[in-house]
């Protein structure tokens, strides 16, 4: 631990100021019609916020995540990633960051399923859990084929075994998200002529 | 063709002809040799490190001026590059702008293992070899002492079959010296890398005896401590000593203190600009202090 004391935030970081500046503009120019949509995702927000709407608000959380994941990846891994090996580290927090951002924007959901739980509203309970699943299963799945058509891949043979253990976790959640979504749609449609049934 | 040795020996013997009217920043002195005490093989007093310089990624701009680096370097009769995996891209800026150059004949290819696996260590080093572009490296170091006992049997290994020239440990910032100590007194080292400068010379006490004592080559890393003694030395005018040892700059004179003492074979100092590496590597030539003016070299440093 003396040793890790012994060391200055200087001594941790490989490139100097002027190479980190020359990121900023290698990465404007290599992503320059994303800065353009960035701005003018930027203004439609305001408009978002003017509003003062609810469902506006999600958006716009589901944006920013969106957001902070294109930036895990764009600037995180792509590139900063060649010069600082922590930038991986760095785009796992953007992509924790997008994903709390993402998950406040599919909150509502959430707290209604916990509300009609509450009130015994079983049907209506399991229409705001099949919100929330398609909500996840979307996200998941577009992130994925984001990555696959921007060609997002390990770069050495560490980063492949690590991805490959990624990506078993990741087929097994989505599939298990996905089945639960088929069964909610089907217990629901079970459970909504079982409960029409019913002398209530 | 010349292999390095051929070629070091013939440039200290051509450059004996003096070129009057050069600027002192070109190398026109014969370049100042050290013998690697496991092969004998003549190594240049002034090589070049990569930390953060070289880590510039694909800047054109930027690579374009480490190029030029490069080649001021080899026009000065330079030797060791050192980098390492940790460098972020420095490898592979370094394998994109040698082959650019006209001649890189005086190259020793330095660089590392660093990582935490001892399994992992020849995928790295493959991976560093394909980075560099270089068939086999003349140094592979383990880089901080990261598993060191792992990787030095594959370093050893490596060595016996020829896979590589030679073989070492690093540290820097001064750091875990008793451990490298041990590790000089059981290993069968060719060389160590570690701090050595005109402010820190705490190796002096055990560590660079024992390297001439075992035949361990020596590189010296921060001889500038980054550019913090430059700055400290820059502000007041050179004594009247730096004339006698062919020095016109600060910088000159703190590499001629560390590559003037009998077991440093090397000095790596870093730089970013083009003036700079010509500055450096006129250090390279003319006469080293003795052991009375280091004295008072470090003395008239610490006044400073």
């Amino acid at each position: 631990m003396g040793d890790w004391l012994s060391y200055s935030l200087a001594d941790f970081l490989p490139l100097s100021r002027e190479t980190y500046q020359g990121l900023f503009a290698l990465y404007n120019v290599r992503f320059s019609p994303a800065f353009a949509a960035g701005l003018m995702l930027g203004v439609a927000s305001l408009g978002v916020v003017l509003r003062r709407q609810a469902t506006g608000a999600r958006i716009l959380l589901a944006g920013f995540g969106l957001s902070w994941l294109w930036i895990a990846w764009a600037f995180h891994l792509q590139t900063l990633g060649p010069l600082v090996w922590a930038a991986e580290l760095f785009a796992l927090l953007f992509a924790l960051q997008s994903g709390l951002l993402l998950a406040v924007a599919l909150l509502p959901p959430t707290a209604v399923i916990g509300l009609l739980l509450g009130h015994q509203r079983w049907e209506l309970a399991l229409g705001a859990a099949l919100l929330l699943a398609v909500n996840v299963v979307c996200v998941l799945l577009a992130a994925k084929i984001v990555f696959l058509i921007k060609g997002v891949k390990p770069r050495g043979w560490l980063e492949t075994r690590k991805a490959q253990t990624s990506m078993s976790l990741y087929i097994a959640l989505w599939a298990i998200l996905l089945a639960v979504l088929i069964a909610a749609m089907l217990i629901r449609g079970s459970f909504g002529v079982l409960l029409h049934s019913l002398p209530l | 063709m010349l292999n390095r040795r051929d070629f070091v020996t013939q440039l200290t013997a051509t450059a004996a002809v003096a070129l009057a009217g050069l600027p002192l920043s070109v190398a026109a002195a014969p370049v100042l040799t050290k013998a690697i005490p496991t092969s004998g093989e003549p190594l240049p007093v002034i090589g070049m490190g990569t930390w953060i310089t070289f880590n510039v990624g694909a800047d054109p701009a930027a690579l374009a001026v480490r190029a030029q680096i490069l080649q001021a370097f080899f026009a000065g009769g330079g030797g060791v590059i050192d980098s390492s995996p940790m460098y972020g891209s420095a490898e592979a800026v370094l394998g994109r702008l040698l082959p650019r150059l006209e001649d890189t004949q005086g190259l020793f290819a330095a660089t590392k293992v660093w990582t935490r696996s001892g399994l992992a260590g020849p995928i790295e080093i493959a991976e560093s070899r394909r980075l560099w572009g270089v068939e086999r490296f003349d140094l592979l170091q383990v880089h901080n002492l990261l598993a060191w006992q792992e990787h030095l049997e594959t370093l050893k290994q490596m060595r016996a079959a020829g896979e590589v020239g030679h073989i070492g440990v690093t540290t820097s910032h001064g750091r875990r010296h008793r451990e490298l100590e041990r590790i000089m007194r059981k290993e069968p080292l060719d060389f160590v890398q570690l701090t050595y400068n005109i402010a820190d010379r705490q190796a002096e006490e055990r560590l660079l005896p024992l390297a001439e004592e075992r035949g361990i080559a020596v590189i010296a890393n921060r001889p500038f401590r980054r550019k913090e003694l430059i700055r400290i030395a820059e502000p007041h005018p050179l004594p009247g000593w730096a004339a006698e040892i062919g020095c016109r700059t600060w910088a000159q004179a703190l590499l001629k203190f560390v590559v003037s003492h009998p077991a440093v074979t090397c000095a790596i100092p870093a730089t970013s600009q083009v003036a700079h590496m010509r500055e450096n590597m006129a250090a390279a030539a003319g006469p080293l202090p003795d052991a009375a003016l280091r004295q008072r070299m470090a003395k008239d440093f610490a006044a400073l």
